[in-house]
């Protein structure tokens, strides 16, 4: 079933990229245009979700990986704050959003002690500012706080 | 064969100097550390390290990220042995062995034939890229746009006809990596091309936050269920080293795992997985007691870890001489010397012969590093795995938006990141493999430039890829991997249809 799925987005994909690549020529005048490569690979690519999708309801794939989704609620949480994050990273800044978030994973949803949790996000912070902030000099999202 | 040598001395005379000593001891210490933590990689830990890079001369940047690839072979043997735990998918076979060995009391004797196995392959396949990849670079000094685009090509199939259980699904994900590497600007026409409007998409989707979503966020996300308290098995200092009879038995298992590895290596797609699992049964064939297989044999450490270091290594021969990735290790690399201004290609080795053979010289003397941090040092490593997973996965996922955000500066790159984070979960979870899509990444800009061009050159006909000779040996070889791999699906389905038929 999840290679059917896979497939029909894949589909999809492909269905879109040739959409938008409706205004972009296929031939110019001497050699291929923008649009020649996108339109075989989405060519190719929709056989093989095709093929795939036969191979699937014909029950035949080589080898069916087992599909273990036992961990789906932790990774939905991790996914979330991950989103959450990103949301408020603009205002948050980095360094205090990821602290946050390390914290929430910690003690939120490992349930670990709370000491060792600060700990980890200090040390986190710390690399994160010494190596990007200072040595890279990269411009990180700053909070209100200047960090 | 002179020229070879010459060249590697003037690469000693960088990686000798004390920076390329620190980058390759931060390399292999790290490559170590990544390879003994569960859940995260090399080909993680080098996408997580790359912007680190970005200050970095190019020569000093890829032999630091070549000894995070290396030294994750060495790293991933601790977990095998002592938890049970494979660090990596090289070391599963090490684990099966190894892990016997320590709970009778023999962790020591495991991690040092590890340890001096790697080493020796590890060594050994250094020597033949000394020789062969500049061999291999020279003849390819001949190929026009034709054979790089049927080479970048034959990459692609290849890595997904036998790096993956399903052929199907393999090129089901680099069609669609394929396809991605495609939005943003035309680089002929100067258009853009499937943004679907989007500003953030003129400049294309960046392979770094691709490999780090895929790798670095991915893998944690799916690694999140890891035991927190595993049971490490004890280990002393005069148990490490193995006696002479022991070494007389596992000499054999090292040179053939080596060698085994080192081809497989060279293939690309195959990997070090696939290296030391064919390494470790060919060994119980060759073996005078095929029985201790499973319950703690030696030599089947000997034989997978010795293949999959000298793996590590071979995977750097058609990287080097001809610009292909076999795996995501080496597309991270590449993808590395783009990002610092260098084109891949057979005229590396020229062009940038100072970092060529810096590098190469710089795996001899990380190898030397691996050593003696696996010997007298291993239980200090072996502390390391006292830490639980827990708290290191939190600051993974933040070095890695991090790092995505370090490459541009943007908050859609990071978006991006967790993006192809999810993917990457999503992927591991339901088996679709993720080297492809790298893969693609990396190779598309090659494949369309150079297809456009010999297009260009015919006047549209395809002929001009099988009137060259070269050319057509490459078509074919294309055609083979697509072939072969599907062969092989059928023929072992067809065997097991009458084993169950039989059954019944």
């Amino acid at each position: 079933m999840i290679e059917i799925i896979a497939s029909l987005i894949v589909l999809a994909v492909m269905g879109v990229a040739t959409v938008s690549l409706a205004g972009d020529a296929y031939w110019t005048d001497f050699s291929p245009g923008p649009a020649f490569m996108p339109y075989w690979i989405a060519g190719f690519g929709a056989v093989i979700a095709c093929l795939l999708i036969f191979q699937s309801i014909r029950g035949r794939l080589a080898v069916s990986d087992e599909i273990d989704f036992s961990d789906l609620k932790p990774a939905g949480f991790v996914i979330a704050l991950l989103c959450c994050l990103l949301a408020v990273m603009p205002w948050m800044g980095m360094i205090i959003g990821s602290s946050v978030m390390i914290l929430v994973m910690l003690v939120g949803m490992q349930r670990r002690p709370v000491l060792p949790s600060l700990l980890t996000a200090a040390i986190t912070a710390a690399i994160v500012y010494g190596v990007f902030e200072i040595w890279l000099n990269v411009d990180l999202p700053r909070s209100p706080l200047g960090i | 064969m002179m020229d070879s040598l010459t060249l590697l001395f003037h690469g000693f005379e960088t990686a000798l100097t004390p920076t390329g000593l620190l980058f390759t001891f931060i390399g292999v210490l790290l490559g170590q550390l990544i390879g003994a933590l569960p859940g995260i990689g090399p080909a993680a830990g080098m996408a997580l390290l790359l912007p680190v890079t970005f200050g970095m001369q190019p020569n000093f940047a890829v032999m630091m990220l070549a000894g995070i690839m290396y030294g994750g072979q060495y790293g991933g043997t601790l977990t095998s042995v002592l938890i049970n735990v494979p660090g990596e998918a090289s070391s599963v076979m090490t684990a099966v062995d190894g892990h016997q060995l320590a709970k009778q009391g023999h962790a020591g004797k495991a991690l040092s034939v590890a340890a001096v196995g790697s080493f020796i392959a590890g060594v050994g396949a250094v020597i033949v890229l000394v020789f062969a990849a500049p061999a291999l670079s020279q003849f390819a000094l001949s190929f026009s746009s034709p054979e790089y685009f049927l080479l970048a090509t034959l990459g692609l199939t290849a890595s997904a006809g036998f790096g993956s259980s399903s052929i199907l699904k393999a090129l089901l994900v680099t069609s669609f990596g394929l396809l991605i590497a495609l939005i943003g600007t035309d680089p002929m026409a100067g258009t853009p091309r499937m943004t679907l409007g989007s500003q953030d998409l003129l400049d294309g989707l960046d392979f770094l936050p691709v490999a780090i979503g895929l790798f670095g966020i991915g893998e944690v996300l799916a690694s999140l269920n890891t035991p927190a308290d595993a049971k490490i098995e004890k280990m002393r200092m005069r148990d490490l080293w193995p006696t002479w009879s022991d070494w007389v038995a596992c000499r054999m298992a090292i040179l053939r795992g080596g060698i085994i590895g080192f081809f497989i290596g060279v293939m690309p797609g195959a990997g070090a997985a696939v290296a030391s699992l064919m390494a470790y049964f060919t060994e119980r064939k060759f073996s005078k007691h095929p029985e201790k297989f499973g319950h703690g044999a030696l030599d089947a450490i000997a034989a997978a870890e010795s293949a999959n270091n000298a793996s590590a290594h071979g995977a750097f021969i058609p990287m080097l001489a001809l610009g292909i990735p076999g795996g995501p290790g080496t597309a991270v690399m590449l993808g590395a010397l783009i990002l610092a201004g260098i084109r891949p290609g057979p005229a590396l080795m020229t062009e940038q012969s100072a970092l060529v053979w810096g590098l190469i010289a710089s795996m001899f003397t990380g190898n030397i590093m691996l050593l003696i941090l696996n010997l007298p040092l291993a239980p200090v490593f072996a502390s390391v795995l006292r830490i639980p997973y827990v708290y290191i996965a939190p600051p993974i996922l933040v070095l890695s938006l991090v790092g995505a955000f370090a490459q541009t500066f943007s908050l859609f790159t990071v978006g991006t990141a967790v993006f192809f984070g999810i993917l990457g979960y999503l992927m591991i979870r339901t088996g679709f493999p993720r080297a492809p899509l790298v893969l693609a990444m990396v190779l598309t800009p090659i494949m369309e430039s150079s297809l456009r061009q010999s297009l260009m050159f015919s006047e549209g006909s395809l002929l001009i890829f099988v009137q060259r000779p070269i050319a057509l040996i490459l078509l074919c070889a294309v055609t083979l991997s697509l072939v072969v791999p599907i062969y092989l699906s059928l023929a072992s389905r067809r065997r097991l249809t009458t084993i169950s038929e039989e059954e019944v």
